[in-house]
């Protein structure tokens, strides 16, 4: 399931229920994964975000995205979304299921990671398995060549709000609250999730190995205040997890949920700031029965560095999903209905809360 | 065994009952004994300090854990965290602008919160004979009833109904949710059932004390939910725990605000006014009552932790004032310091050896560091950098420097947002930036004041108290690049950084000045660029063109060769740019500048020039030697920090208006009658005296000023000649940006240069009467 190995070319089923998604961005390497696509597609879905949009190079890129899956599929539709909104993604997409009646229609889905937003992906995975019911999904992420901090720039600057979601509801927690903090090259978006949530517990999870020793020598320096902070503080722990080793990576994250859970922190705050493929790792463990009940933490930035955020393009690497029917997370369905609650819906509610 | 004795005391939230009891001490709290009357309370308190130790001695469990037994029962939440969820909905909610739906989400988080509170009080009902739960039938009067079998998995389960209706709405716009009550009505009918079911809870008292702590960070919208339950205090009393500056107006959900008898008291929790003998005194016995948990005999911690005069940063005392006041604060730190020295290993030997002030104050530093790492933004921790290099580079014209919190309101006290009494005492200590510590007399017009209010964990005496990892950059090969980045060959290569723009004014060098040309080619050399501005036949003010080439600018290059006024107001117009243009102040011979050695720009070396180097050659080598030390140490460049690039406001305020008077003219009563002319139009009027205490240094407050306003009034009638440099250097703030307005008036009989009496988005004035005076600015406001 979790087989990462270098693809050159990617084919897809020539399914007529199969949906590809992509996010355009102003990152050379968001074109990457439509180039390497082969096979019909029967719908393919450019997420265009609004920050995307204002830069030529977004502009440029969703364009060469569009043009290419044109050749490849038989419908291309782009949808707005907004970066700063959780849910805009997963919102866009329901209203195009909705409208195009494609609930339970598709089977199988082809996902490019690479330019979503690690918030998005998590929530658009959980949304493709346990909404729109997709059995198999193929998740694709083309690695940067370098990112903008080694070229001392910042990824991001500023932070516009913080997000704490709902992730995996099996139960109620407690009252102590746990963080798994994964660090990456924005320390300062950590920091907030940290002081905004003052967790009873926190693992600060460096990623080692790195990309490379420069990357994870960067990370490990830039969030030095927090790594330092484990050596005297009993609120913080430090533990380490490969950042492109998906399996080995839940793992990690498997054992360090269980130590939060021996010390009483049922309640489980996940901070996916680390690379894209670690977040892959947070969405299987979200399918694990023995994770309990997981959240998101995520601060949103106030912009991200557009110009140069990152360099070229390293390998692409595949990774397939498959959903079992018994494998949902207990999100509740979304109930049919208009937006008024009836008193059908109440009843239900009722009778389902004992009442 | 773990031998730092503070390693587990930093947070109260995990501590135990017991622990709470046993490290909390009461002399040491300057709330305490305010607190525990039954009367609703807000307690405002920076991180640290000690909020919800003080909330948490309320708390029911703690209370049993003492030989006197409670007569009512605190129930403590941390409201933040079940709060959490709601954040992006409120978002939403208030994106939509649908105040209907924001009291649906109001309610569906006010049954959240009455969930939580039944939840804590089964729990705090598991294994206490004492404590008896009332049937919930009467609590939630429900149309179907409630069923108050298995409570707390009831009310667990109904929770995350709510989450999932919270997620249902962010998707799909659709949620269902049956509304369980009005939350103080439920939480005074769960008061009224606690007390029949418990005959010991006194009849005639609030018997049900509600402990919500951190109750700040949350939307806006929750908190006047919370607020709702302050309304009503007959049979429960609410304890509301906030930080400075994140709590909302006393309104409700209702819109109505809070009534002045309802008795809301507000205890502040702020140590850092009283960082002297008594703050001391009380940290001492913290750390006495921490050293006592050890197992083994502890010698006073004043022993343990020597000062000495060869480091400042050693011995408790220090370790105080680098608290600033917070006792969160000071326990890390001597956690820290015996981390460091190697007390947290797990030998079974202990030794609290004292430890060596050299080891002390190298801990200290680091820790600071990581501090302003931690809590620094990005526009203060750019201040902060450009700030910290003047003093390593003037240490002798500032004795310290801090860094700021976190505020990006700057016009919080003043827009009404914060209640007087709670604004008065957090002005100092999260105005925004750096504030006079004292009122004193600048010794230059620029200088930054000597001594800064420190926010917390700042250090006095520090070079330069902020460091921001930095990775080398990394070199790289293009050919390899494209190669791996080009699928499409008709894309574009990556397109390079650019070429820094360099504005060089006549007031560096004259154009005519047959040096001038050697200059612009060496900087040409260099890798500068100079912006190009379109030519046209119509003549231009020189102030039109300045501002076009200023925009485009990322360095100024500016100096003394003519007025000095003239310098200041390009100095202004860099400040008003659109992105700031970094300055540097250069000269080409010998001699005392005042500018750059009093403030503390980035100053070129001194260029010079021989009678017998004819062909310019000499002068040529050095202006190449200068032009790649420039290209080479650009980041030194930024000062942004004294011009307030980083002070700027988000939202400028509509219909008001900046005035700049000298001090020769009348203030007082001018400006009495022109604020009451000016409300009476619906406008108001601002001027520095309103920005002083936000800003550093008086560059600063203009700059402040103008982008809260957008339209100006300078006066320059203090100057014989007309102009001042001050003023010069504001009017050039109004030139600096297209659609602002300025007037720039000055008394009768002085003469306005005429280099200032047309520039672009001006009008000039003259008068000779107040009166005439304050007609003018009505009519310039009117149009």
């Amino acid at each position: 399931m979790v087989s990462l190995d270098p693809v050159d070319r990617i084919e897809v089923e020539n399914d007529h229920d199969h949906l590809y998604l992509v996010a355009g961005s102003f990152e050379p390497r968001s074109v990457r994964v439509s180039n390497l696509l082969e096979g019909g597609i029967e719908r393919s879905l450019v997420f265009s975000y609004n920050d995307t949009l204002d830069t030529e190079a977004g502009r440029r890129n969703t364009s060469e995205i569009e043009v290419c899956l044109r050749r490849k599929s038989r419908a291309v539709d782009v949808l707005r979304c907004q970066v700063a909104d959780p849910y805009s993604v997963v919102r866009a997409l329901h209203t195009y299921v909705a409208q195009e009646r494609l609930l339970g229609a598709v089977r199988s889905v082809t996902l490019d990671a690479t330019c979503f937003t690690k918030l998005h992906l998590l929530l658009l995975l959980r949304f493709l398995s346990d909404w729109l019911g997709a059995e198999v999904i193929l998740v694709c992420y083309t690695k940067p060549l370098m990112y903008a901090t080694a070229f001392g720039k910042e990824l991001s600057y500023g932070i516009q709000r913080t997000v704490f979601l709902p992730y995996r509801d099996t139960e109620r927690a407690s009252g102590r609250t746990g963080l798994i903090a994964l660090i990456g090259h924005e320390p300062r978006r950590l920091e907030r999730i940290v002081q905004e949530l003052e967790p009873d517990l926190c693992v600060v999870l460096i990623g080692e190995p790195g990309y490379s020793a420069d990357m994870a020598s960067y990370s490990r320096r830039a969030n030095m205040s927090l790594i330092r902070r484990t050596e005297y503080d009993r609120q913080y722990r430090l533990a380490s997890a490969p950042v492109d080793d998906v399996g080995r990576c839940v793992d990690m994250l498997t054992q360090q949920i269980g130590v939060l859970h021996g010390e009483g922190c049922d309640d489980v705050y996940l901070a996916p700031l680390g690379t894209k493929l670690q977040a892959l790792a947070v969405d299987v463990l979200r399918r694990r029965d023995d994770s309990g009940r997981l959240s998101l933490a995520y601060a949103i930035p106030e912009r991200y560095e557009r110009r140069s955020y990152s360099q070229g393009f390293g390998a692409t690497v595949v990774t397939r999903f498959k959903v079992s029917s018994e494998g949902t997370t207990g999100i509740s369905p979304i109930p049919a209905g208009g937006a008024v609650v009836t008193d059908e819906d109440v009843n239900a509610l009722r009778d389902q809360m004992g009442i | 065994m773990n031998h730092n004795p503070f390693y587990d005391v930093v947070k109260a939230d995990a501590h135990t009952p017991q622990d709470v009891t046993s490290l909390f001490v009461r002399e040491a709290s300057p709330i305490w004994t305010d607190l525990q009357p039954p009367v609703n309370h807000i307690v405002v308190g920076a991180r640290g300090t000690g909020k919800t130790m003080a909330l948490r001695q309320l708390d029911y469990r703690t209370m049993a854990s003492r030989e006197e037994p409670p007569n009512f029962i605190g129930v403590y939440t941390h409201v933040s965290r079940i709060s959490a969820i709601f954040h992006a909905l409120f978002a939403d909610g208030e994106g939509s602008g649908d105040k209907s739906l924001i009291h649906q989400f109001q309610q569906v988080f006010a049954d959240y919160l009455a969930l939580e509170v039944v939840r804590e009080l089964c729990a705090l009902s598991e294994g206490d004979d004492s404590l008896v739960l009332p049937e919930f039938d009467a609590v939630f009067r429900l149309p179907g009833g409630f069923n108050s079998e298995d409570m707390a998995e009831n009310c667990a389960r109904l929770q995350i109904q709510v989450e999932s209706s919270i997620q249902s709405w962010q998707i799909s716009r659709r949620c269902a949710w049956q509304p369980l009550g009005d939350l103080p009505t439920t939480i005074a009918r769960l008061a009224q059932a606690l007390r029949r079911t418990n005959s010991w809870l006194e009849q005639d008292r609030a018997c049900l004390y509600l402990l919500l702590d951190e109750s700040s960070p949350v939307p806006v919208a929750c908190q006047s939910v919370l607020n709702s339950l302050l309304l009503r205090g007959q049979s429960y009393c609410v304890k509301i725990a906030v930080r400075p500056l994140e709590w909302s107006t006393l309104n409700t959900p209702s819109d109505c605000p809070k009534e002045q008898d309802t008795d809301v008291f507000v205890l502040h929790l702020n140590h850092s006014d009283e960082l002297g003998a008594a703050y001391i005194s009380h940290m001492e016995q913290i750390v006495e009552r921490v050293l006592v948990r050890q197992e083994v005999s502890v010698p006073p911690i004043r022993k343990i932790l020597p000062a000495s005069p060869d480091f400042p940063y050693s011995g408790f005392d220090a370790i105080c004032a680098v608290s600033s006041g917070n006792p969160q604060d000071l326990l890390l730190i001597c956690s820290a310091i015996f981390s460091a020295v190697g007390n947290s290993d797990m030998s079974d030997t202990i030794a609290f050896e004292p430890v060596a002030p050299a080891a002390q104050d190298s801990v200290i530093r680091t820790w600071s560091r990581d501090f302003g790492n931690r809590n620094a933004y990005d526009g203060s921790r750019h201040l902060c950098r450009s700030l910290a290099r003047v003093v390593r580079d003037a240490p002798e014209s500032c004795r310290s420097i801090g860094f700021e919190y976190r505020s990006d309101e700057v016009d919080l006290f003043t827009d009404g947002t914060i209640p007087d009494d709670l604004a008065k005492p957090l002005r100092p200590a999260f105005a925004g930036g750096f504030v006079r510590l004292e009122e004193e007399a600048p010794v230059s017009l620029f200088n930054v004041p000597r001594r800064f209010r420190l926010s917390r964990g700042a250090l006095p005496d520090l070079d330069v108290p902020l460091d921001t990892p930095v990775v080398p950059p990394v070199m790289l090969d293009s050919d390899f690049i494209e190669t791996k980045s080009s699928t499409n060959p008709r894309r574009a290569k990556p397109r390079a950084r650019p070429a820094p723009v360099v504005y060089m004014s006549s007031s560096f060098i004259e154009t005519t000045d047959p040096r001038c040309a050697t200059l612009t080619h060496s900087l040409r050399a260099a890798g500068f660029v100079f912006p190009k501005v379109r030519q046209t036949s119509k003549p231009s003010h020189w102030s039109l063109v300045a501002r076009r080439k200023i925009n485009k600018a990322h360095i100024a290059l500016i100096g003394e060769q003519g007025p000095i006024f003239r310098t200041m107001f390009e100095m202004g117009m860099c400040a008003g740019a659109t992105r700031p243009v970094d300055l540097i102040v250069g000269r080409f011979d010998d001699g005392e500048t005042s500018i750059e050695s009093a403030v503390g720009f980035p100053a070129l070396s001194t260029v010079s020039h021989r009678s017998d180097d004819s062909d310019f050659s000499q002068f040529a080598a050095e202006a190449r030697a200068v032009a790649e030390q420039l290209m080479a140490s650009q980041s030194e460049f930024a000062n942004v920090a004294l011009t307030g690039v980083s002070l700027r406001p988000k939202h400028k305020r509509e219909k008001t208006v900046y005035l700049s008077l000298p001090g020769s003219v009348a203030m007082d009563t001018l400006l009495a009658e022109l604020r009451d002319r000016l409300a009476a139009v619906g406008w108001s009027l601002i001027t520095e005296q309103d920005m002083k205490s936000y800003t550093a240094n008086i560059l600063q407050v203009p700059v402040l000023c103008v982008y809260t306003t957008r339209v100006g009034i300078i006066d320059t009638s203090s100057s014989p000649d007309g102009m001042d440099v001050l003023q010069s250097y504001k009017l050039g703030l109004f030139a600096g940006k297209k659609s602002w307005r300025v007037l720039h008036t000055s008394r009768t009989g002085t003469s306005i240069s005429s280099q200032f009496d047309s520039f672009i988005g001006s009008e000039c004035y003259r008068w000779e009467h107040e009166d005439d005076l304050v007609q003018r600015i009505l009519q310039f406001v009117g149009n």
